[in-house]
């Protein structure tokens, strides 16, 4: 091949790098990495915005989320409320800023933050995860920024504010199963009742090693009807999930009887479809606890203010919070009470027990 | 008077390494590709090392504990038995295809990709939509014919979350690479061999097992490797079906202490690793021991015309054979995911009269992140593709024709990559490249470079087969008429290998087009890839979201392997009259 064959053959090739540039420019402008230029006007920005915030100022706040046009929201929360927040949040102040929102289950959700964070690579402007330790974590590393004067805060229930992040929802854990294989009779409504033998390879479970709080659910368990308790799960041939959404969905579809344990936000949606689900929640329980923090090197500092002023309002607790989980605000419409005998997790006697509990549920 | 002296360049060179632009380019390629891999790993071992020392200590509950010994065992049984499975039928098929009469032409090439042609993370969930023993699609089919006959069964009777189920989706997957390498080696093959076997009296059967199957044993091999690899690191048949058979295997636990725990458990994560290393690097050596060159089968420098092995009464029987196992493997699962696409939420009372496209309507115009994810994937998948199967065939054509000179070393290089499980490449990208000299975080450039150092063993081990296939007589003819190295490579060699090695290209651009596992980790709201969206909405979204997804990627990739195929056979064609 002469010489200009072969150019012309590589052509396309770097046509399509060319193209490749291109729209890899534009799909990163979001999160472009900076130049010293852009870096001090990034770092400029986070005092301006936080001096905004303790000035109490929205509308401050609302004109610099405007100039900054874009959020990037990463999130835990069920993607059909998340779609309702941001709906809501346009509604409020505007189309044009635009938000980007990702969604993951909460223990995958933290590990890219950290992974991001870590490597000095902030992409998330709010961050919402069911994981108070982590946010514990992640304000001693610095990575959270102490939003301690914002406006809806004045409103808000202090002994839900960390300084950092602020617990936005409470979704208690409880169980769940199918309406066509299961006569309302016979639905397990406490946690004993799950030991029945007619649920025996019936049983859907999610992997407790997924997310911290369904180890502290085997540990309150453990902790409340003792070692034989957990034995006679591991007993019923349990079906493992990776995670609460789409173990509910094979659960809707009769791939199993019972799925234990899950929370109402995935019923929810299932329910709207027409799916033949149901739940119940038993008094003693434990709760996926979301916590809402701002990035303390958020790439657009206002707006993530503003969001994240939004999720504590009380229009934002309502919307995140209807008809699946509680508030920590009174009087949220929709939102729903607590059981009679919720507990605070114990993280960390899970996570000390965790062999053991493992070794008891039959997950080696 | 004094001759002038020479200068520099006209002396003559010692009896030094004599390097040609080939081969230097071939060099500087792969200190490329050594450093892509080993920089990353490097500064994350590093850092592991330095965490190590502040965080738990290592060896805790799902690390490097006693748990570790089933889950060596599943993998070892998966992977052996998964491949073995895929070899047979994956040389079966491309034997009937290729050698005998009653090969199915342009749709036999076809068919045995269709199973990549389903993104896998969606291809598996095909399979446990049909095969979940309750609620799966076909098992009621069955159980419904089974109670026509008067056999009533309460579940089954296929459970795809089992030994068995994983084995036969695992080998499902690996098919594929068996057939491109095998029929790509079937192609190519003098059929002189086999028409001695038939002239003394051999039937089909007897020739295709002690005849033609011996002459292809480089092919078989690198067949074998190739499936032993892609076993090794594959992340969604096992996180989908062997969580739910309680089947824990190598690469799921790794995944688990690298992303479903914070902080990560790098430290345990990378140990694990260097295990696989070894066990993979002793396969290599393996494998160079059995394939030794001159002892095979090569392209003749005499014109041929393929000659087909009659079946005589066997031909519809193993022509519909062929063609039953591969709709089934493709068409299955795909009308599965199109029929849960189309609903609501997964039953398998399917209601026909509330059907609708309100999920591709979601996944297509609705949902930002699915659209810009379609458009990434494919442009990554044209470019990554290209760039690395160009990179591969140089390497692999030049060593060949240079006499095997460096060849060891390339094989090591362009293997190693394979040791490492795509989610320690996806964190150690991550980690390395967040910082000063290369930022690259958040970028399309980091997803780039990913995929090529994933796919480039799979890529290197199609070049080999394709240039161990290409014989040193042509080479030599061309070298003989006083043609350049260069000008052989690209007049003579690559030509010969373009099937083979457009094969492959075919099989890198599915992948990278469908890729889980690192981009899980590399891919955010900035750059996002279907592999991400899929995952994010099997977590967190719905079946039939999923499915949508999953329908659309695959028209999108069947329409690339039907141009791709087309053009492989012209080629092949032209070259070859």
């Amino acid at each position: 091949m002469s010489p200009l064959a072969l150019i012309r053959s590589g052509l396309p090739a770097m046509l399509s790098i060319v193209l490749l540039a291109a729209c890899g420019g534009a799909s990163s402008a979001p999160a472009s990495p900076g130049s010293a230029g852009a870096t001090a006007a990034v770092s400029a920005k986070p005092s301006a915005a936080a001096k905004a915030a303790a000035g109490g100022d929205l509308q401050a706040l609302i004109d610099g989320a405007k100039k900054e046009g874009h959020i990037t929201y990463y999130s835990s929360i069920d993607p059909a409320q998340q779609q309702e927040i941001i709906q809501a949040f346009q509604d409020t102040y505007g189309k044009d800023i635009q938000i980007d929102s990702t969604r993951l289950v909460s223990g995958l959700l933290v590990q890219r933050y950290a992974a991001e964070a870590s490597a000095g690579k902030v992409v998330a402007d709010v961050l919402t995860a069911a994981d108070g330790n982590f946010m514990k974590d992640a304000a001693q590393k610095g990575w959270l920024a102490k939003v301690d004067d914002l406006p809806a805060l004045s409103a808000w229930t202090k002994q839900y504010w960390t300084g950092y992040a602020a617990k936005v929802s409470v979704a208690p854990l409880n169980i769940s199963w199918n309406t066509n294989l299961v006569k309302d009779a016979d639905a397990p409504r406490t946690w004993q009742a799950l030991l029945d033998p007619k649920w025996k390879g019936q049983f859907l479970a999610v992997d407790p090693r997924n997310a911290p709080i369904l180890m502290a659910w085997l540990y309150l368990m453990d902790q409340s009807y003792g070692d034989n308790f957990l034995r006679g799960l591991a007993g019923q041939n349990l079906r493992l999930v990776e995670s609460t959404v789409p173990g509910t969905q094979q659960m809707a579809a009769g791939s199993a009887a019972v799925l234990a344990p899950g929370v109402h936000g995935s019923i929810n949606a299932l329910l709207k479809q027409g799916a033949p689900v149901s739940d119940a929640t038993p008094s003693l329980t434990i709760g996926n606890e979301n916590w809402a923090s701002v990035s303390a090197s958020a790439p657009h500092p206002f707006g993530a203010r503003l969001l994240m002023n939004f999720l504590l309002s009380p229009k934002g607790q309502e919307l995140i919070n209807r008809d699946v989980s509680a508030s920590v605000l009174p009087n949220i419409a929709g939102a729903i009470a607590l059981p009679k005998d919720y507990r605070d997790a114990d993280y960390a006697q899970a996570s000390a027990n965790q062999a053991k509990l493992l070794d008891l549920y039959g997950i080696h | 008077m004094q001759a002038p002296a020479l200068p520099l360049s006209a002396r003559p060179t010692g009896p030094a390494l004599k390097l040609s632009p080939l081969g230097a380019l071939s060099g500087v390629l792969l200190v490329l590709i050594g450093l892509l891999l080993l920089y990353p790993l490097l500064i994350t071992l590093v850092r592991a090392i330095a965490e190590a020392g502040s965080a738990a200590g290592v060896g805790g509950p799902g690390g490097l504990d006693t748990s570790l010994i089933p889950v060596f065992i599943n993998t070892v049984v998966v992977v052996l038995a998964g491949g073995a499975l895929a070899l047979l039928i994956g040389s079966a098929l491309s034997w009937v295809n290729e050698r005998t009469d009653a090969g199915l032409g342009a749709l036999g090439d076809l068919l045995p990709l269709a199973p990549l042609m389903v993104p896998p993370i969606a291809g598996v969930i095909g399979w446990v939509v049909l095969l979940d023993p309750r609620a799966g699609l076909l098992n009621v089919l069955v159980r419904n014919a089974l109670g026509l006959l008067g056999l009533n069964l309460s579940q089954g009777p296929f459970n795809v979350y089992s030994m068995l189920g994983l084995v036969a989706v695992t080998s499902l997957y690996l098919v594929p690479y068996v057939y491109l390498v095998v029929s790509a080696a079937l192609r190519r093959l003098d059929p002189y061999l086999e028409e001695a076997s038939r002239i003394s009296h051999a039937g089909p059967l007897r020739t295709f097992l002690q005849v033609t199957l011996p002459a292809i044993r480089p092919a078989l091999a690198a067949a074998g490797l190739l499936t032993v690899i892609s076993g090794v690191g594959l992340f969604s048949v096992p996180v989908i079906i062997g969580t739910g058979a309680r089947i824990d295997v190598l690469s799921v636990r790794i995944f688990r202490l690298l992303s479903t725990t914070f902080p990560p458990r790098t430290a345990e994560a990378m140990v694990l690793a260097l295990a696989l290393l070894l066990v993979v690097q002793a396969l290599l050596v393996l494998q160079r021991y059995l394939v030794r060159s001159g002892q095979h089968a090569a392209v003749g420098g005499r014109g041929f015309r393929a000659s087909r092995v009659a079946l005589g009464r066997g031909r519809s029987w193993a022509r519909a054979a062929a063609l039953a196992y591969v709709l089934a493997t493709a068409a299955l699962p795909a009308l599965g995911l199109l029929l849960v696409s189309l609903q609501r939420f997964w039953t398998p009372a399917v209601r026909w009269d509330q059907l609708s496209l309100v999920n591709y309507q979601f996944v297509l115009i609705q949902n930002r992140d699915t659209t810009r994810s379609l458009v990434t994937s494919l442009t990554l998948g044209l470019v990554g593709a290209t760039l690395t199967m160009l990179i591969a065939a140089l390497l692999m054509l030049h060593s060949y024709q240079a006499r095997g000179r460096g060849r060891k070393l390339i094989d090591a290089v362009t293997a190693l990559p394979a040791t490492v499980p795509h989610t320690v490449i996806g964190v150690s990208f991550l980690v390395a490249f967040s910082r000063p000299p290369a930022p690259l975080y958040g970028t399309v450039y980091i997803l780039l470079l990913a995929y090529l150092i994933i796919q480039m063993p799979y890529a290197a081990r199609t070049a080999s087969a394709a240039a161990s296939d290409v014989g040193s007589e042509l080479a030599e003819a061309s070298r003989v008429f006083r043609a350049s190295e260069q000008r052989t490579f690209t007049r003579v060699l690559l030509p010969l290998a373009l099937p083979g090695l457009a094969a492959g290209w075919v099989i890198l651009f599915i992948h990278m087009v469908g890729e889980l596992t690192a981009s899980a980790l590399l891919s955010g709201t900035s750059n996002p890839v279907v592999g991400r969206v899929l995952l994010d909405l099997w977590n967190n979204g719905s079946f039939p979201q999923l499915t949508s997804l999953a329908i659309v990627m695959s028209a999108v990739d069947s329409i690339f392997v039907l141009v791709m195929l087309r053009f492989t056979r012209r080629t092949y064609d032209v070259t070859i009259s």
